[in-house]
């Protein structure tokens, strides 16, 4: 009935998520650590998850990267089914994930490299993908040699450099301080605005999720559920001055709202948590 | 760079000076301290003897004792590394048996093996292999969970993880624990010579020593002690050149 053809292929979303939940631990100890979630994501929409810390982010993230099973529901990725680190999805990471053995430019052509891309390509794709994120003088410098946000930078277009057709950013600058976060938030509107990359990614910050999204998912503290979508109704393109606007203010306000409660039922969880270890 | 060069040279003239003074003072019994002068004579006498038969025959026994230690050290490393359960029951065993003396190994060797060079290679393997497989275990503590992922997120294999992910993030504790293992080869071809050989440096030091002839027996410890530390200044070098100035893992018992 629903053989895939080419035509349906093409209109299938690049990912739905149905009732996917997940425990760790065993039967003894188990840990729910996400409810049922249901989320489906549209070619080159830029949906941000946002939720208390310990909430499930991470989890939900990694489900669909492909580097946890054992979870309960289903995903599917243009339609097919998940099994492992689909091919068209691309990944960023919290922590520096960039090879120290390798320089820039090596980086950036790993994965293309291993794929057997032949090297003109490959080098030409990379140089492309290093003019991009402006690091193309830093082509032969090595990971110790680079800020953290220049690492982060690198991880960026390493991911990118494989054509994802879906790319997850997990809180990619929660490690960089504020200001380079910053240059780091607007340097991917900017590409947003180019490449109408379908993306996924996680956040802390109210403002990074409204000032990039399409839509911003809620999530209410461990086990995380879906708590309510925001739809953002900023129009494209934008650019880093979209956050003086009167409606950027009233959509963090909003989302702030919908978060604070879920914030505090975290924050005691931590506490109601951390009275038992010390008992 | 010049001012750690210039005291490097300070320093090797202040032993020497320390030396004849000793020499001079007189210290111990006749030929215990010898005169730099007779030192030199002697130097002389030791390279016109067949001393270059002796050095080959070392050599030979410390290159192939020492690749064999290196690389069943480093195979038997990676494949434990990648497997905990098999690694959990290995790994204490030859952490203990690391620490046993391997001169007390000698005797068996002799006996299974022979007096000649396939003992002194057994005891170089040896030697080589207990840091370098120690290191290569630990080594596993350096492969960023975070690499992995990425990689598997860039869609490699498990055999390109192993090759691209695993062993260079492995490599600077890996050759941190080649150099430790050549050093001790060293000390293990020599330290077997001198016990029971009628060939090799190791032979030579002791043949003097019955021989009492003294400032030959300095002249060779002093040639055993320069090669060393040339094999030593040689690995670093390489060690930068290849880029594994990273592994300073120093925290594991060695010991012959
Ligand atoms: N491998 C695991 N084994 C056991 N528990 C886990 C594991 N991974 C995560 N958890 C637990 O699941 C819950 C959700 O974790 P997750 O990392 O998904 O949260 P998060 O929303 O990403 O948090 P943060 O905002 O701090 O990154 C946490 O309580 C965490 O302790
Ligand atoms: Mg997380």
């Amino acid at each position: 009935m629903n053989a895939p053809t080419d035509g349906a292929a093409g209109t299938a979303p690049a990912l739905v998520i149905a009732d996917v939940s997940k425990s760790f631990g065993d039967q003894t100890r188990r840990v729910p650590a996400l409810g049922k979630v249901s989320l489906t994501v549209a070619r080159g929409e830029f949906v941000s998850l946002i939720g208390p810390s310990g909430c499930g982010k991470s989890t939900l993230i990694n489900i669909v990267a492909g580097l946890i099973d054992g979870y309960e529901g289903r995903v599917t990725v243009s339609g097919a089914p998940l099994d492992g680190p689909h091919p068209s999805i691309g990944m960023v990471f919290q922590d520096d994930s960039t090879f120290p053995w390798l320089s820039t430019l090596q980086n950036v052509e790993f994965g293309m490299r291993m794929a057997g891309v032949n090297a003109t390509e490959r080098r030409e794709r990379a140089m492309e993908m290093l003019d991009l994120i402006g690091l193309r003088s830093f082509a032969d410098r090595y990971p110790a040699q680079l800020s953290g946000g220049m690492r982060q930078r690198v991880a960026l277009a390493r991911a990118l450099a494989m054509r994802p057709e879906i790319l997850l950013m997990d809180e990619p600058f929660a490690a960089l301080d504020e200001q380079t976060r910053m240059v780091l938030g607007e340097e991917l509107l900017r590409l947003q605005e180019e490449l109408q990359q379908t993306v996924v990614f996680v956040t802390h910050n109210l403002g990074e999720a409204v000032q990039l999204s399409d839509r911003v998912v809620a999530m209410t503290a461990r086990p995380a559920s879906i708590k309510a979508i925001l739809e953002v109704d900023l129009p494209r393109p934008r650019d880093s001055s979209i956050v003086s606007s009167d409606r950027y203010g009233e959509l963090v306000a909003h989302l702030w709202s919908l978060l604070r409660e879920e914030a505090i039922t975290a924050f005691n969880q931590r506490d109601a948590a951390q009275a038992g270890a010390v008992r | 760079m010049t001012t750690v060069v210039r005291i490097r040279v300070l320093s090797v003239l202040a032993v020497a000076l320390l030396w004849e003074l000793l020499a001079l003072s007189g210290a111990g019994a006749d030929d215990f301290f010898p005169h730099l002068w007779t030192l030199a004579a002697a130097f002389g006498d030791v390279l016109t003897s067949d001393f270059a038969g002796d050095v080959g025959v070392t050599l030979f026994q410390l290159f192939w004792g020492a690749s064999i230690g290196i690389v069943v050290g480093l195979v038997l490393g990676l494949l434990l590394a990648t497997r905990p359960l098999v690694r959990e029951i290995v790994e204490p065993l030859l952490v203990y048996l690391s620490t046993v003396p391997k001169i007390v190994l000698y005797p068996v060797f002799l006996l299974f093996l022979s007096v000649g060079t396939e003992s002194k290679i057994a005891m170089a393997a040896f030697g080589a292999f207990f840091p370098v497989v120690l290191h290569t275990l630990g080594a596993v503590s350096d492969v960023r969970p975070v690499w992995l992922n990425a990689a598997r997120l860039l869609h490699t294999s498990g055999g390109q993880r192993m090759r691209h992910v695993y062993i260079p993030a492995m490599a600077p504790t890996m050759f941190a624990g080649v150099r430790l293992g050549i050093a001790t080869s060293i000390i293990g071809t020599v330290m077997a010579e001198s016990k029971a050989a009628d060939e090799g440096v190791g032979y030579r030091v002791i043949f003097y020593y019955s021989q009492y002839q003294i400032p030959q027996m300095y002249v060779v410890l002093l040639l055993v002690f320069v090669f060393s530390v040339l094999v030593a200044v040689g690995l670093d070098r390489l060690g930068r050149v290849l880029r594994l100035g990273g592994g300073h893992r120093t925290d594991r018992e060695i010991s012959l």
